[in-house]
């Protein structure tokens, strides 16, 4: 698909990855280990809070 | 990093993708996993089959539909009766749709909201005591994810 006259390569480098702070998309893999360092004691005082795991997205 | 050995970890939306990748992580860590989702059933089983091998762990896959609270219930019950207890719910599960607001489907409207915000209400009302765990410090755990997969996903046509 084509939106706006983008390639799909253009729109991961010109626009996805120009905002994003650390330049790479996040992996999924990288998103479960939050999840799995969640689960343990050294996270016990981690309860109802909001983690962003987006490369800097919402921060810039 | 956790260990999870004799626990059991429940993930919405695992047959692929970002929820695939927590029930890996859950299960190299030795915890039991209930997989849920959509899919082709011989997809679904070979990823089943392959967390079983990869890891030394027991799965089962539950194809609970998250619009319908009593499926829900139903995959909750299906980890309590084949592993005892479920310890981890990753409400992965979500859908996306795009839309001009004046041309949005309601059926569409209807069923993000059922997957993406009320799946997540049944799902841990589900599991019983589970917030009596988590205030005890237990390695026990209501995660409710949101991510951009699903946006790719559907911006990509796929």
């Amino acid at each position: 698909m084509k939106a706006r006259n983008l390639t799909k390569e253009q729109v991961i480098h010109d626009v996805l990855l120009q905002a994003q702070p650390t330049k790479e998309f996040v992996t999924s893999e990288q998103v479960a280990a939050l999840a799995l360092f969640l689960c343990g004691d050294d996270a016990a005082q981690i309860t109802g809070s909001n983690l962003s795991i987006d490369g800097g997205w919402t921060a810039e | 990093m956790a260990t999870l050995t004799g626990k059991t970890a429940v993930v919405t939306g695992s047959t692929s993708g970002i929820g695939l990748a927590y029930a890996r992580a859950f299960a190299g860590a030795g915890a039991n996993i209930v997989l849920n989702g959509m899919g082709a059933p011989a997809d679904i089983e070979k990823e089943r089959a392959a967390i079983e091998s990869d890891f030394k762990v027991k799965a089962v896959h539950s194809p609970a539909d998250m619009t319908k609270p009593a499926e829900i219930a139903g995959m909750i019950a299906l980890g309590e009766n084949t592993f005892g207890s479920v310890d981890v719910l990753v409400n992965n599960a979500g859908i996306q749709f795009v839309s001009p607001i004046e041309e949005f489907p309601p059926e569409k409207w209807e069923a993000i909201i059922a997957i993406n915000l009320s799946s997540h209400q049944e799902g841990g009302a589900g599991t019983g005591d589970l917030q009596d765990h988590l205030q005890l410090h237990q390695p026990r755990l209501c995660l409710d994810a949101a991510g951009r997969e699903a946006d790719s996903r559907h911006h990509e046509g796929a």
